[in-house]
């Protein structure tokens, strides 16, 4: 069998075309069997580019850290198939795969020192003595440990502990990083900066990073791409700004950011929902003289921007921004974020709510959750 | 400062000094004293004061009274801790897997395990041995299966060896190798050993590295648990060694019931004792070296 990577420059240049990397096809995974199982993936299929920065985003239970450990290792895959570099993974146990974790718990060896468990999996791989010893150096350096290679993990904080756990995995410069929610055990303050360091730490290494996270902001912050999951699906795959202002479908739209769903009635687009970010929304005074009910729902149709009646109910003074909430007269709510308040609107203003043509996207519906099978 | 706080604790240390020294060291001074008794014609002792019984450990009295040289109960008791070390390694070989086996199901099959584990607890030891020698005779249940399977045709003689011994007391003290290290394997949080696989360890490597520098406590504490009170058992070399083959703790035993010698029997277990602690501090002192080299 030729290999396809045999084929490519094997410096793996940041510049070249982007190269898949990891191939999921058609996965579905299976908690049990019988009436008592749960699927927690069904059918996922998605392709990981190689150094690129990729997420995993999803509610809890949606199926991350299943099609993790899956790439791992440590499941197998009750039907499709998973293959790296174009070699098929199926049979292949965890320790053979060019593939390391950063467990969400760290993991670390608690009887070794923080050398040592960076040391780990190099000598593992039986490389020589010297090279084990300035491979540990260089990587304790590239986290900013070198003063702690003595210590045990104990002795050390939470955020140290995390990053020995990154040290561990990247030393043995593994095709492929899993990163499992490395960030959910620290404070606001330090997973900033964590955020910033893990960037940093995957262009300087050129290495492949799969993140899995629920959070949203950090999706966004931090990944070339993000493939958003619920339910055992992988719902949409792009990069951030693709996600966020071309939401697929309607949990895409509400799960990423703020979105006002509209049914598709209410814009000329009958039948689908429509998403709107509340920050394309603005609101115009519409005076006394407007009905508050019985409004066509439709105003300067044939224009270039579409704009509703309705009447202020709640705003919110977010520091930089004011949030109002605006109960249309059509019937549903819509939420407006502005930068500054507008002119004369107060709760229980009639106002016009209206956004610039082409803001509102039609999203899909979101297909049935996989569940307990029948 | 240290002084006070000593006064201070004092009373709440009381009750558990009390139980210690009631049930440990009372016993042991009494049969330090008997020890150096001379043995009275009907079991107890008398006076006068004498070394005779650890002289006779060691040397048998010729009719002109010389001593001579007699290695009787020091072969007695080189086959007590050979038979001891034997019943402790072959009790790490069995109980290792076997608390791991327990360590890896779920929760409510854990429960189930240990309570099993368990079990032989709730009937007499001395029933239990003796059940291992219906078993074992020759008109037992192995040699009756082996004869109805044609295997052989005379039954084969497994009581009385040195091995039926060594059977009997691994039979005993097994659990006590299982559960310490069970307790330190069941905290083995499962994440390392999949760390370890992840960091390129087949699974001999993962155990060598992980698993086994993390259960090795429970190894130490299990090691004393079986060897130390195999060491002294006198039941399964009584009934499995038919006092052929005696043990340490049977001779102890018959002094203190047939042979009425109380002081010699208390001699002997002194010896024991002194081993013991020797092997003990010896064992703690190597594993206090390797913590902080
Ligand atoms: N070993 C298992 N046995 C049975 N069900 C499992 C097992 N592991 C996961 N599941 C189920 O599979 C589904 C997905 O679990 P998974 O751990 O992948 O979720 P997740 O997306 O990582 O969630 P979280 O964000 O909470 O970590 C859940 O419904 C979970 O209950
Ligand atoms: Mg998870």
């Amino acid at each position: 069998m030729t290999h396809p990577a045999a084929a490519i420059d094997p410096s793996r240049s940041p510049a070249a075309e982007p190269r898949t990397l990891v191939e999921v096809a058609g996965v579905t995974k299976a908690f049990g069997s019988g009436p008592g199982s749960v699927v927690a993936l069904a059918a996922v299929s998605l392709s990981i580019f190689e150094n690129e920065f990729f997420t995993l985003l999803g509610p809890s239970g949606c199926g991350k850290t299943t099609l993790l450990r899956l790439i791992a290792g440590f499941e197998h895959p009750s039907a499709g198939v998973i293959s790296l570099d174009g070699r098929d993974l199926t049979e292949l146990p965890p320790h053979r795969r060019p593939v390391n974790t950063v467990f969400q718990s760290y993991a670390l060896f608690p009887h070794m020192s923080v050398a040592e468990n960076v040391a780990f999996g190099l000598e593992r791989l039986g490389r020589p003595r010297a090279e084990i010893i300035a491979r540990v150096k260089h990587v304790l350096a590239l986290v900013k440990l070198e003063a702690m290679a003595d210590r045990r993990p104990a002795q050390l904080s939470g955020g140290q502990q995390q990053r020995v756990a990154l040290a561990r995995a990247l030393a043995p410069a593994p095709r492929l990083l899993l990163l499992d929610e490395p960030l959910s055990a620290l404070d606001q303050k330090l997973r900033r900066e964590m955020q910033g360091e893990l960037k940093r730490l995957q262009r300087e290494t050129g290495v492949t990073f799969v993140l899995v996270t629920h959070d949203q902001e950090e999706a966004l912050a931090m990944s070339d791409r993000i493939a958003v999951m619920s339910t055992g699906r992988v719902l949409q795959i792009g990069g951030p700004s693709e996600i966020y202002d071309r939401p697929a479908t309607r949990f895409v739209a509400d799960f990423i950011g703020e979105a006002n769903l509209l049914p598709g009635d209410l814009v000329g687009r009958p039948g689908g929902t429509v998403a709107i970010r509340p920050e394309r929304v603005h609101l115009v005074s519409a005076g006394a003289g407007i009905p508050a009910s019985g409004g066509t729902g439709e105003d300067g149709a044939g224009g270039t921007a579409t704009r509703l009646p309705g009447i202020v109910i709640t705003l919110t003074f977010l520091g930089s921004d004011v949030l109002y909430e605006v109960a249309l007269a059509a019937g549903p709510l819509i939420k407006a974020r502005l930068r500054d308040a507008a002119p004369g609107v107060e709760a229980g203003s009639a106002v016009l709510a209206g956004w610039p043509k082409g803001a509102e996207r039609p999203v899909a519906e979101d297909p049935l959750p996989a569940g307990p099978r029948p | 400062m240290s002084g006070t706080a000593r006064v201070r604790t004092l009373p709440l240390l009381a009750p558990a000094l009390g139980v210690i020294l009631v049930f440990m060291v009372a016993p042991m001074l009494i049969a330090g004293a008997y020890s150096f008794l001379t043995a009275g014609a009907y079991g107890g002792v008398r006076l006068p004061v004498t070394g005779e019984a650890y002289v006779r450990f060691l040397f048998d009295r010729d009719l002109d009274d010389s001593l001579i040289f007699d290695d009787t109960y020091l072969v007695i008791f080189g086959r007590s801790i050979a038979l001891a070390a034997a019943t402790t390694v072959l009790s790490v070989l069995i109980g290792l897997p076997v608390a791991w086996f327990m360590a890896c199901r779920d929760k409510a099959t854990r429960d189930l395990l240990v309570l099993a584990i368990t079990i032989p607890f709730w009937t007499n030891l001395l029933i239990r041995t003796y059940c291992w020698v219906l078993i074992l005779r020759d008109q037992g249940l192995v040699n009756a299966a082996l004869i109805g399977t044609g295997v052989t045709s005379e039954p084969i003689t497994f009581l009385y060896s040195n091995e039926a011994i060594l059977l009997g007391l691994v039979y005993s003290f097994l659990p006590f190798m299982v559960l310490p290290i069970y307790a330190t394997l069941e905290r083995l949080d499962p994440r390392l050993v999949e760390a370890a696989h992840d960091l390129y360890a087949g699974r001999w490597a993962a155990f060598r590295y992980v698993v086994w520098p993390l259960a090795k406590a429970g190894v130490a504490a299990g090691t004393i648990l079986v060897f130390v009170p195999a060491l002294g058992a006198f039941l399964a070399p009584d009934l499995l060694g038919g006092g052929r083959k005696l043990m340490i703790g049977s001779l102890i035993h018959l002094q203190f019931t047939s042979s009425r010698n109380w002081p010699f029997g208390a001699a002997a277990s002194m010896i024991l004792m002194a081993f013991v602690l020797v092997a003990l501090v010896i064992a703690a002192r190597r594993r206090a070296g390797q913590v902080a080299p």
